[in-house]
């Protein structure tokens, strides 16, 4: 079923165009989700909140962009709304148990996409949600100012924080190596 | 501009790492979206399945003429002492209620499964009681009393339900309950309640007092006994039943960081239920009866289908084993099917399992209608593997794999049922019809592969017992 069938399967509320749409876009959208939420359970109810959106919303699709990156807006835009309800964003772990609690083991390379989804969901849920949003999902600062009511230089400080913490957590699990700093990179910095 | 550029890679390479995530959601994700927008489903098979045990059930009833006061416990209150020797007193009455039928004492059997009737009739008596009176009064209809000075005196020791074959003149022999009473009416003197069209059907029905014993009564007392069923009895039963399965996995031997699956097993692998069958015999043997044991053998097909995905070539899947004591081994195996694909690549394998099992349980009678019975049942069944073909999921769900050498010879499987039970005219075939749910205890694969497989069958157990 081509994609332009599916969405007007789904405009006429059609169930079969609905489980393709679902079936075809909710394994890489729960990813999305997962990277934002808590646990499992917490990024299937996102996806589910996300999804009924979706169908519900679907007639404003104007076929300007892509369709995937619409209903992956409305997923992030989704997962953003659901922590701010859950007032998730004043939730810290500590970043050094929680790497340290992992079994130290050279990552296979098939796995490396599951394991740095597990080190990014090790940060606190603000530098998480930043980290999100600038670096995979594509804001900018600005924008995701407006998204999570804060401010522009609030967010790049954020990003930064959840980044440096990020580098922490793949050298010890041993994902990334550390880089190599030279004289000049130390100047230049 | 090192620095610069390393900021640059990292946030490449986690944007790329985290786009090549898949996740698949479970199944109460679609669920609960459909019935969000759709409405909640009720689910077709629940009610299919009610609706076929329903009209089998209401079926069998109609067809076996129940009585009207189905439900009704029977008993004889107060019941008469059997003596052979006593004088007729003619102050003794004797209420009778609900539907009234005196039996033809020429006949000299009567018995219906494990109900038995004993009557013992005074000599005198016996002449006069050939005769049957037929549905004489109804429930609503107040009492009526028969002076049995003129009338026989049936001396009843238990509940009584006769055979139609045995009892000529009698269409059918239904429940009498008998009580002493004070008060002495004849039918002459009828209470008030009594019309004047059920006292002239009674009238008629009832013995003429002068008609003489054509029946020797030293020989009805020899043959008014009647021969008790044997306890003994041979049960053959088919059972089609849909296999369903139940996962769970050791965390402590999958979640290892270099095979942690973000995904849930459950969201990971799907099934669909497919046909399988049971074919079995037992022994059955009435302790009381309400209560009997049985134990048999049967053979048990059962089957059920993967969602998979076709590899071009074969992939290597990894196997993680528990081998006690923190120690962990891993099989390599490459004859494997992949669980994760593109759709044109979607395809089912299908688990197989023929059983060999040796039922040991019993049934208990719930509730006796006229002739048919409510029974629960409950059977462990020591299960001997035969042969199967068994896909095993990979540690970290991305495929399958043939292990057969991990999988178990041995296990124990526990069935219960309800069923009705329906007897014939003689009451030593009986037909039963009823759901059945049969769980197996241990899981599929033996203890160190850490995902747990139980097996659940629904089935519609239909089956013949024979009295031996």
């Amino acid at each position: 079923m081509t994609e332009d069938l599916i969405i007007a399967g789904c405009l006429q509320n059609h169930p079969v165009a609905q489980r393709e749409l679902y079936n075809r876009y909710s394994p890489k959208m729960l990813a999305v989700c997962y990277r934002f939420a808590h646990s499992r359970e917490d990024a299937e109810d996102m996806l589910q909140e996300g999804f009924i959106k979706v169908f519900s919303q679907i007639h404003t699709f104007q076929n300007k962009g892509a369709f995937e990156g619409w209903i992956r807006r409305i997923i992030v835009h989704t997962c953003i709304n659901v922590l701010k309800r859950n007032k998730k964003f004043t939730e810290a772990v500590n970043i050094e148990y929680a790497v340290e609690a992992q079994v130290k083991e050279i990552i296979p390379a098939i796995m490396q996409a599951k394991q740095v989804v597990e080190c990014i969901r090790l940060l606190p849920t603000g530098y998480r949600t930043v980290l999100n949003l600038y670096a995979i999902e594509g804001y900018s600062h600005r924008e995701i100012g407006d998204i999570l009511d804060i401010g522009e230089s609030t967010s790049r400080s954020q990003y930064t924080r959840a980044k440096a913490m990020l580098e922490q957590v793949l050298i010890k699990k041993r994902i990334i190596d550390k880089p190599e700093l030279q004289p000049d990179v130390m100047i230049a910095f | 501009m090192k620095r610069k550029l390393y900021q640059d890679e990292l946030e490449d390479f986690l944007s790329a790492s985290a786009e090549d995530l898949r996740m698949y959601p479970s199944s109460r994700v679609w669920h609960n979206i459909d019935n969000k927008i759709h409405g909640e489903k009720k689910w077709p098979a629940l009610t299919f399945a009610a609706f076929l045990i329903g009209a089998i059930s209401l079926a069998g009833l109609i067809l076996m003429k129940p009585d009207k006061d189905l439900f009704k416990p029977r008993h004889i209150t107060n019941t008469v002492a059997a003596n052979t020797n006593a004088q007729p007193q003619a102050s003794k009455a004797f209420v009778v209620s609900e539907n009234l039928i005196v039996a033809n004492s020429g006949k000299n059997q009567a018995a219906d499964g494990d109900e038995l009737m004993q009557v013992l009739m005074n000599e005198q008596d016996l002449a006069t009681a050939n005769t049957v009176v037929e549905n004489a009064l109804r429930q609503e209809e107040p009492t009526i009393t028969v002076n049995t000075a003129q009338y026989p005196q049936a001396v009843l020791q238990s509940s009584v339900l006769l055979n139609e074959e045995d009892w000529t003149g009698a269409n059918r022999v239904q429940s009498i309950t008998l009580r002493e009473e004070s008060n002495n009416y004849t039918l002459n003197e009828l209470p008030a309640g009594i019309n004047a069209e059920t006292a002239a059907r009674l009238s008629a029905a009832l013995p003429q007092p002068q008609a003489k014993s054509t029946v020797d009564a030293e020989a009805l007392a020899n043959t008014v006994s009647l021969k008790k069923a044997s306890k003994w009895s041979l049960q053959y039963y088919a059972t089609p039943s849909l296999s369903y399965r139940l996962l769970s996995e050791v965390k402590d031997v999958n979640n290892t960081s270099s095979i942690a699956a973000p995904n849930s097993l459950n969201a990971m692998v799907n099934h669909k239920p497919k046909l399988g069958l049971e074919l079995g015999s037992a022994v059955m043997y009435n302790v009381t009866d309400y209560f009997s044991v049985k134990a048999g053998l049967q053979l048990n097909y059962r089957q059920y289908a993967i969602d998979a995905y076709a590899t071009p070539a074969n992939q290597p899947a990894m196997i993680r084993i528990d081998r006690g004591n923190n120690r962990f081994d891993t099989i390599y195996a490459n004859n494997s099917i992949s669980n994760v694909g593109p759709q044109q690549n979607e395809m089912q394998v299908t688990n197989h399992y023929f059983q060999l099992a040796m039922p040991v349980g019993f049934e208990l009678s719930m509730a006796t209608f006229n002739t048919s019975k409510f029974v629960l049942a409950a059977t462990f069944q020591p299960t001997y593997n035969i042969g199967q073909q068994s896909w095993l999921i990979s540690s970290d769900y991305q495929s399958y794999v043939k292990q057969p050498d991990l999988m178990r010879k041995w296990n124990f499987n526990t069935g219960v049922e309800a069923f009705l039970r329906f007897s014939n005219k003689s009451g030593n075939l009986n037909w039963q019809v009823g759901p059945q749910i049969r769980y197996q205890l241990l899981p599929g694969a033996q203890k160190k592969y850490p995902v747990r497989e139980h097996l659940i069958d629904y089935g519609l157990k239909i089956g013949v017992s024979k009295t031996l």
